[in-house]
């Protein structure tokens, strides 16, 4: 298993990395104002052919767009029901991911999301998701 | 695209297979560290399915999002290299929605279908079952480069 090379700058921490397939995939890191998160690729997220698997890369713009989601809801918990991935382009063993998530819309009971995941500036997935906010009582 | 490992990976972790189900081959690190995968035979096309487990749960219990992700991902390309004689292919598009939670134990399974091929374009589709209850569904599109 390689270790990350790449140094984390300061006050980022792990999203919800403790347990189930976040621990299992992780860390992926969300910066200390929440507006974006990084992800190192390793060895164990590539596909056979070298590249970042195309499950990989869709799980991570559901966990950048779901994390986005639940900072916006405070308290409030919210399900992933739709999530349309177009995988625009190839990211290698080594490379660190850049994620990143804008609310479009939010209603009493949804939030209409979009979402980018990028090397070095260059876009390698764009997304769009509603999530289904979960009523508290 | 020529490089692509052809010989199959062992597991991450060694689940047996359900009565019934064989294990797939798996070909991509990811899969297998997520893996094993199941198929089995029905209607003249390899049916596929995994075991929610908890490398595969979220912080509510259910399975998490990206394991779902991941399971269509592999069985739409399998189906896709049973149609296409493994022509080299990659994911360019996949429309998701998730219906119904799978919890750890469930078996989800899917019969992917092919529903149109050109040339270069494979527009693939599946649903996903926890017993005769659907609780996911792809549609995806895929760009092939064909031997020959």
């Amino acid at each position: 298993m390689s270790s990350t090379t790449l140094s984390l700058p300061e006050g980022y921490s792990p999203v919800l990395s403790t347990s189930g397939f976040n621990k299992h995939v992780g860390p992926i890191w969300q910066s200390p104002d929440g507006s974006h998160f990084l992800f190192d690729i390793r060895d164990v997220h590539l596909n056979g052919g070298g590249t970042l698997h195309g499950g990989m890369a869709m799980a991570l713009a559901d966990i950048v767009m779901g994390r986005t989601v639940r900072n916006a809801l405070q308290d409030a918990k919210a399900l992933t029901i739709s999530l349309n991935c177009d995988l625009i382009g190839a990211s290698k063993l080594g490379d660190r991911v850049k994620g990143v998530a804008t609310i479009t819309r939010r209603t009493r009971s949804m939030v209409f999301i979009s979402g980018e995941l990028s090397v070095e500036g260059k876009p390698i997935l764009t997304a769009t998701g509603i999530w289904k906010i979960l009523s508290s009582e | 695209m020529s490089d692509y490992n052809d010989k199959p990976l062992a597991p991450l972790r060694e689940v047996p297979a359900p009565a019934g189900w064989s294990i797939a081959d798996q070909f991509d690190p990811f899969e297998a560290s997520l893996g094993p995968y199941f198929e089995r035979q029905r209607e003249g096309a390899r049916e596929f399915a995994f075991k929610v487990d908890d490398r595969h749960t979220n912080a509510q219990e259910v399975a998490h999002g990206g394991a779902l992700l991941t399971f269509a991902d592999a069985a739409l390309g399998y189906a896709l290299w049973d149609a296409t004689d493994r022509a080299p292919c990659v994911t360019i598009s996949q429309q998701s929605q998730f219906l119904a939670s799978a919890v750890a134990g469930n078996l989800v399974t899917c019969l992917p279908q092919l529903v149109r091929r050109t040339r270069e374009i494979v527009f693939m589709r599946g649903d996903f079952f926890v017993d005769d209850k659907i609780v996911f569904t792809a549609s995806a599109i895929w760009r092939i480069w064909p031997k020959s």
